[in-house]
């Protein structure tokens, strides 16, 4: 008969049993005390850290013990485990984490819906809510106002930009030739549609904003270098480009709520699909820096506005890891005065 | 030479295990995936949310293994997505126009039915509340926040990571004890 794990604990009993159970009792004891080597060979085993020939040993070393591949079996459901304790615990973590953005899920809804780029199904299913859901209408169309002003206001700029390049390239030799994107009544008709919209959408800031949050602000901000990526690109990364222009040209003429707005939505833009792993990090580093401090301007320093500063803060990797630390040194002592 | 340097040193720093770390990543990655997803595959936005979720938990496990590690053949960002098309053709039986946007990659998640997964925590969380703290402390640090043998050395002032080693088998083996 196998000797049960109660005998193992009161082996001390085992005084008074038959030879048959002593011998059983004793190859459980040997067992339970597989050596650390073994179990460690065991375990690279299970993570698939181990060559072929030591697997090999390992089970002719298992073969050899009296219940040893049973044992093996035991511990590898232990390891099956708690690799499903960790990854359990680390959704719920997630769990949590997604709790911060659920919020903004229909404005990135809508968003999409209006790029066109939803599946259809999904299509379907933005119409039929605006239908059933009067609150979700309000929202849609509000946000489809407020992208056709951004676009006016977007286009404009671009406009003028390339004029600029125009002016400085050679007469002979253009390298690109940019159409005018739209007649130029219907061009001063969207801008003021554009800047009645942002005005609309609650841009008061500045006749009640302290000085001292524009001064922080600007101490730390540093205009990126501008409009010198179009030859060649894609659509989708010019697209980008021209955003990321927009939204540092309102920082740099003090339009920080333009620029903070303008920086939340790169932030939900997918970045382009052609970019490298160092542009991506570049212009995301950047985005999310520069949207601490447009906000920081804004005076919107509430909801997650601290919690954004302590990821960049906590992150040695990103590119204003310390900018961020001494920010958040001077907030501290600002808020003390 | 690699090409995913950045996303290289971000893999190293989510092998740590930091919260922080993962937090920026989910943050980072949420809004690309759930674009893709809601514009490929007729999921809707709570789904596609779920599909995140458990990608990335998928992903946490690759890292935490040590099945995903340097040099990468994809940025992490392809990585998980490649993870997400498959945890939906896994769920729904089908195959979505990708358009070639995200290329396949070799990396295979050993989904896994999520109430046997739940069961499984349970189990052990039990067996693990049956330990001394010690033994508790020194397990979760091991396979719940992936500490190094070194690390662990250093934090419970242990004269090495053999030392440190030796201390897990043996809780690792109390816990074993508890198994019927």
């Amino acid at each position: 008969m196998p000797c049960e794990k109660e005998n193992l604990i009161v082996s001390i009993d085992c005084v008074s049993w038959s030879i048959e159970t002593l011998v059983n009792c004793l190859y459980f004891l040997i067992l339970i005390m597989l050596t650390t080597e073994l179990l460690e060979q065991l375990e690279a085993e299970f993570r698939g850290q181990l060559s072929p020939s030591a697997q090999q040993q390992l089970h002719n070393a298992l073969d050899e013990l009296p219940q040893g591949q049973e044992e093996a079996a035991t511990y590898r459901r232990l390891w099956v485990a708690l690799a499903a304790w960790q990854a359990q615990t680390f959704q719920g973590q997630a769990e949590s984490w997604e709790a911060d953005h659920t919020y903004h899920d229909d404005a990135e809804l809508i968003e999409l819906y209006l790029r066109q780029e939803l599946h259809p199904a999904n299509r379907s299913r933005v119409e039929h809510r605006r239908t059933e859901d009067p609150v979700f209408d309000q929202q849609f169309r509000h946000q489809e106002q407020l992208l056709e002003g951004f676009t006016a206001v977007h286009s404009t700029e671009f406009q003028s930009q390339v004029t600029a390049w125009e002016q400085a390239l050679p007469a002979a030799a253009p390298t690109a030739r940019v159409m005018p994107l739209r007649q130029r009544w219907a061009r001063v008709l969207v801008i003021a549609a554009g800047i009645a919209l942002l005005l609309v959408a609650g841009v008061n800031w500045l006749a009640d904003k302290p000085h001292s949050d524009v001064a922080l602000a600007e101490a730390y901000y540093r205009s990126p270098p501008m409009g010198n990526t179009l030859g060649g690109a894609a659509e989708e990364k010019i697209a980008y480009l021209q955003a990321f222009d927009a939204a540092h040209q309102a920082m740099r003429t003090k339009d920080f709520t333009t620029a903070a707005v303008a920086f939340q939505q790169l932030s939900l833009l997918p970045p382009p699909t052609t970019f490298s792993s160092d542009d991506l990090k570049y212009y995301q580093d950047n985005i999310g820096w520069s949207l601490i401090l447009a906000r920081l301007a804004n005076r919107d320093v509430s909801g997650d506005f601290a919690q954004r500063l302590e990821l960049i803060a906590t992150d040695e990797t990103h590119t204003y890891h310390q900018q961020a630390i001494q920010l958040q040194d001077d907030l501290a002592a600002f808020w003390r005065k | 030479m690699s090409n995913y340097k950045a996303d290289e040193q971000r893999l190293r720093d989510l092998a740590t295990g930091q919260e922080t770390k993962w937090r920026l990543f989910y943050e980072d990655m949420r809004s690309p995936f759930r674009l893709f997803f809601l514009k490929y595959t007729g999921l809707d936005s709570a789904t596609v949310n779920v599909l995140y979720q458990d990608a990335v938990v998928v992903l946490h496990r690759k890292v935490s293994n040590g099945d995903l590690v340097a040099p990468l053949k994809s940025s992490l960002k392809t990585y998980l997505f490649g993870v997400g098309k498959m945890l939906y053709r896994k769920q729904n039986g089908q195959i979505a126009k990708w358009e070639d946007e995200i290329p396949e990659i070799a990396i295979s998640p050993s989904v896994e039915d999520k109430i046997a997964r739940e069961e499984r925590a349970i189990w052990v969380t039990h067996l693990l509340n049956q330990l001394d703290e010690k033994c508790q402390d020194l397990l979760r640090k091991v396979y719940l926040e992936d500490y190094t043998m070194d690390m662990l050395a250093e934090e419970l002032q242990l004269s090495g990571a053999g030392a440190v080693r030796k201390r897990k088998f043996d809780c690792l083996n109390r816990l074993r004890k508890l198994v019927n």
